[in-house]
Parts: structure tokens; sequence; C-alpha cells
């Protein structure tokens, strides 16, 4: 039964690289995914290519297949990281079901999938970081630390999982203990370098690295919302999504989920509450919620829990089996959503650029949010520009020598639904411009 | 201790947070700052206001006069253009004149140092971008309609001058990371590009004072 669940395993990591290469995106559909792609040709952290503090090993890896010419050499990448871990996860996840629980939250949640075959460092970090875990879990404590040094420099924030290092250094003698650090610092050391040869100097790193923080604290990190809603509802949405919870077929498969991680080895559960709180306390205060992607690292590691926990369960194998099968089913299904409205509908920047396509060009304007990064990467002569609100784009038009004929204001810009209603459909909203209507 | 704590995270979780989002360093370029300060005051008649922003950069209009820089004495057409009487047409034209100047200063400067330094050179080359996108675009935009009328095939310039822009990105070579996809910087291709922008810009400006012109 262990050998047929370990080739389920690896057949479920090897369709999850198959995935992201096949449905790889190879144009922006965001305002990151301009930076991870521009970042290809340039690394150049002030030009946010990609954004700072650097991504180097994502970027550095990256470059590995789009020279040998794949459009979409981050999900080469994300997929090549989950088949090279998955080894680890199936072990640290107990083998038998449980492994291949934890090996299908690498492949095939919906989040791991839908990030993975993106342009954007998130699933090939986060498949460097929970086999960096999976190892801690065993323990190997240099590897792990390796590979969890390496996660921070492909992902500069998941330098908070290295507390997971913590109970394994305590008891044992210095020169080990120092060992394992350094295994974990060298990587993190290299991936600094970069980011300060992407700034083009130690000086304008500092500089870039004093705006970057103080913009993540106080402008677009902890503090970005659109809305009111309390914090950790706002943390718990991307959870529910991150776990397929996107129907009534996915949501018993989630609460499941969250019990077998309660009946993992006590042990077990104190490593992994070392390893994700700072992580945890920085995404909840800190991060910007609104990207439910910074979610994802705690599912894969949740899945390595719970993967444990169904090993432990006192119930029939039969009955075991069944339940990571709705497990599976349930995260698979949001998956298989996820794709299919793609497919359907595009990404909302794929049907907002359209739309200007056919409008006239030289006479239209677009003020939009962060999607006006990629409609302008993906269509640089089109008139469109980033505003906050309607108070901005009050400005920017006053400023303005010449502004065109016909101005359009996305949803993306708040207080824009004060404006007169030009189109809705679906996952696009647009209003014009009307400032007697604005509300200034 | 400890329930307080526990309500200290309740509360800190529980607070509803504000709008924002990423932002680039436009915002802070001082000549950027200015000209949408004297732009907006000249749309509401405001001269006194756009005086007081052409003396936040009276550095760079001291920079364009120098010799070793592009030498265009654009004093008399700003003063002109500030002076009692003068139109808001004549202050927006002035303003937009000197972004087109400084626009052709990063040129200037980018090929009198041959690239040799990427990042310099791009910053320079994205303050020229965002130049022409603020005031100047939307000039070339109708001058791209008003040929479209009279000629519906007409190419666009405002097309060729982004394509331009792109191409003169692209010259400016690449640092590489740890020596991956390094690339050299290309001032042959880099003067190519910015040629046929200015070129263009020349064409749809020919009332601005341009680069050995005499101010009028």
């Amino acid at each position: 039964m262990r050998s047929a669940a370990a080739w389920l395993a690896a057949a479920l990591v090897l369709g999850g690289l198959a995935w992201r290469v096949l449905l790889g995106e190879c144009s922006p559909g965001t305002f990151d995914e301009v930076s991870f792609l521009r970042a290809l040709g340039q690394y150049d952290l002030l030009a946010f290519e990609p954004h700072f503090p650097g991504y180097a090993l994502s970027v550095l890896l990256a470059r590995i297949p789009y020279a040998l010419g794949s459009s979409a050499p981050y999900a080469w990448v994300a997929g090549v990281l989950g088949v090279l871990v998955a080894p680890w996860v199936y072990a640290a996840a107990g083998r038998g079901a449980g492994g291949v629980l934890a090996c299908a939250a690498l492949a095939g949640s919906p989040l791991a999938a839908s990030l993975g075959a993106r342009p954007l460092a998130d699933a090939g970090a986060s498949a460097l970081l929970v086999g960096g875990v999976a190892l801690a879990l065993r323990p190997r404590p240099r590897l792990a630390a390796l590979l969890l040094g390496a996660a921070a420099a492909a992902k500069p924030d998941y330098a908070l999982f290295g507390s997971a290092l913590i109970p394994l250094l305590g008891p044992r003698p210095w020169r080990q203990a120092a060992a394992t650090l350094g295994c974990w610092v060298a990587p993190l050391a290299l991936a600094v370098w970069a980011a300060a040869l992407g700034c083009g100097g130690w000086a304008p790193f500092v500089d870039e690295a004093t705006r970057f923080v103080h913009g993540h604290l106080f402008e677009w990190g902890g503090t970005a919302a659109v809305d009111g809603r309390p914090r950790l509802l706002r943390f718990a949405r991307p959870l529910g999504e991150a776990l397929g919870a996107q129907g009534w077929v996915a949501f018993p498969a989630v609460l499941a989920a969250l019990a077998l991680m309660t009946r993992a080895p006590r042990e077990a559960r104190r490593a992994v509450v070392w390893a994700a709180l700072p992580y945890v306390l920085y995404t909840v205060f800190a991060q910007n919620l609104e990207h439910p992607r910074h979610v994802l690292p705690l599912v894969l590691i949740g899945a390595l829990l719970a993967g444990q926990g169904l090993n432990r369960l006192r119930a029939p194998l039969p009955l075991r089996w069944a339940l990571l099968a709705v497990l599976a089913f349930g995260a698979l299904s949001g998956t298989w959503r996820q794709a299919a409205q793609r497919e359907a509908r595009g990404r909302p920047t794929d049907a907002l650029l359209a739309l200007l396509e056919g409008c006239d060009p030289l006479g239209t304007r677009l003020y939009t949010g962060q999607q006006a990064r990629p409609l302008r990467e993906r269509g640089p002569a089109l008139d469109v520009r980033a505003a906050r609100d309607l108070a901005d784009v009050a400005r920017l038009v006053a400023a303005d020598p010449a502004p065109p004929g016909v101005i359009l204001v996305g949803s993306q810009v708040a207080g824009a639904q004060r404006l007169p209603l030009v189109l809705r459909v679906e996952g696009l909203t647009l209003y014009r411009w009307d400032p007697s209507r604005a509300g200034l | 201790m400890l329930r307080v704590r526990v309500w200290v995270v309740v509360l800190l979780c529980s607070c509803p947070s504000l709008a924002w989002g990423y932002g680039y360093g436009r915002e802070d370029d001082p000549l950027l700052k200015a000209f949408q300060v004297a732009v907006t005051a000249a749309q509401s008649k405001d001269v006194a206001g756009a005086r007081a922003a052409l003396e936040g950069v009276r550095w760079q209009v001291k920079e364009l006069k120098q010799a070793e820089d592009l030498g265009v004495d654009l004093g008399p057409r700003l003063e002109a253009a500030h002076a009692e009487g003068a139109t808001s047409a004549q202050l927006l034209e002035s303003w937009a004149n000197l972004l087109y100047l400084a626009l052709l200063q990063k040129f200037h400067w980018n090929l009198q140092e041959k690239l040799a330094d990427y990042h310099t050179s791009r910053a320079r080359l994205e303050s020229a971008v965002a130049y022409y996108e603020s005031a100047l675009a939307g000039n070339v935009r109708k001058d791209d309609l008003r040929r479209r009328q009279a000629d519906p095939k007409a190419p666009s310039r405002h097309e060729d001058v982004m394509a331009q822009f792109s191409a003169a990105r692209q010259a400016l070579g690449s640092p590489g990371l740890f020596g991956a996809g390094e690339r050299d910087p290309d001032p042959a291709a880099f003067r190519a590009a910015v040629r046929r922008i200015a070129g263009h810009l020349k064409a749809v400006f020919p009332g601005f004072v341009h680069p050995g012109s005499k101010g009028r």
C-alpha cells in the first residue's frame, strides 16, 4: 500500500508540474507580474524589476528556462522545485495517505496551482520552504537550514520561517549549531548582495530599503485595503480560497483538514508553531492582505501536519483513504473551478485591455489602480494611468495640459462608484469621469 | 497580564485598514511636481501660483543654459509667459517647453556618458518618459488625431515615440544577476531611438525653443 501511495504522490506532483507549465501565464495580469517578467531581462530594483527586496534566487532560477526559450519560466521553476522537494514532504508527512495529502496540497491545491502558473516567486519559494520545514521535522538541520535560507533568498519575507531552526539549534554543540546557522545565512547573504547590485550599490540599496519598509508599513503593506473589514476577517478569506473553499463541496474538506492538523504529534505541532508563528503575525499585521498568495506557505505547512494527523487517525485504512479522497477532491475542485473560470473569462486585465483596444486609443484615457501597470506594459501606447481615488484623478486631470476627450475610471479607484456607470460585465466595471459627480 | 495581551491582539486585529497602493517615484520628481502645480494654476488663471512654481525650478533653467548642457536659454520665454497679460496657453506652452528641454537633457547626458552607468542612465530615461507622458503626450495624441482625420492611415507618432522609448530602454543593456543575463549597453541604438523621439517632438511642437534655435 505504501508503494502505491508513493506512486500516487509522484503522479500528483508530476501532474502539478505539467499543470503549471501547460497553463503558465506568458503575459502579466497584475502589478507584480510585470515586475517579475521584466526582471528576466533587467534586474533593476529601482525600476521595480522585480520589486524590492529582490527575490534574487527566483529570478536567477527563472532565467535558466527563459534562456532556453520558455515563455513561462517561473512556472517551470515552481513545478520543478515542487518535484524536487516532494520526496522530503512525502516522508515528513508520514508517507502513506498522509504523504499523498501533503503532496496533493503541494501540487494541486488551488492557490499553489494558480500561483505556480503565474510569473511570481511565491510557488517556487513555497516549495523550497515546505521542503525546508519537512527536513526540520525529520530532523536534518543543515539541509533544512539550506532550504529555508534558499526560500528566503527566493522570497525574502520567508526569512521569518528561519525561526523553524531555533528548536534544532538549542540542544546541539555550538560548532554544529553555527554550521547550521551558516547554511541558512549563506543563501540569504547572497540574495542581499544581489539586491544591492540590483539597486546600483549599497547607498541606493539602503535608500530603497528605507522607502520600501516605510511604504510597506504605512502605504501599501499592512494598511492596504479598499474596505474597512477587520483584519482577521480579511486574513481568513484568502485562507478559505487557498484551501479550495469555493463551494459546498470544498467546505467540509477544509474543516476536516483543520481537524486533522490537531491530530498530528505534539512535537510536530510545536515545531510548526515555531516555524510559522512569526510569519503569521507578520502576515496578519504587516502584509498586504489583498493578495491571498501570502497564505500559500501556511497552507503547505498545514498540509504537512494534516498528513501526519491523517496517518495517526484511529480509523480503518479504507476510511482514511476515503477521507484523503474527500480532502483531495475538495482542494482539486477549487483548482479546476479556477482554471475553468480563467479559461472562460480570462483575467480582469485581459478583458480591460481588449476593451481599451476597441476604443479610440488616441482619444481615451483610463485611470485605474494597480491594473495600470500591466495594462501599460501590454499596451504601451494606450493612455492608462494610475490613481488611488477620485481626488487623485481630479488632481491629475487638472495638471494635464491636454487631457483627452473621454476619461474612464476603473473600479480599482476608490470612490469610482459615485461616477456615471459606463460598463459592467463580469469582473469589469468602468465609470466616466465627471467632476461634478465626484463629490470633491 | 495575559488577558490584557490577548485583548490588545484582538483590538489590533479588528482595526479597520486604510486605502493605499504601490507607487513609483514620479511624484518625487521636483520638476514634475512644479509642472503639475503650474498647469493647475494656469488652468485657473493663477499666474502668481505658476510663477511660484517656476521659482522652485530655476536651477533647471540655469542648467539648460550652460554650454556643456543643451546651451538653451528658456528664461526669456518663461518670463514672458509669466508676465502680466500673458495668456494661459502661453503659460502652458512655456512649461511644456521646459519639460521638453529637460527630456532632451536626459538624452544628452546619457549620450555624453555613453550609457556608462546602467542605473544612472535608466533613471534619466525613466524621467524622460515621465516628462513626455505628463507634458507632451496629450498634444502628440491630438496631433495624431488631426493627421488621422486628414489621412486615416497616417502612422501614430505617439505609438512610435513609445516604441522608441522601449528601444532606448533595451539599448541600456543589463547589469545581469551574478553574471546571468548580462548585456552591454548599445549607445548607437540609444542614439537612433532618441533621435527619432526628438524628431517627432520637433515636428509636433514647432513653436518650442529647441537646442540650436533662438528663443522668441
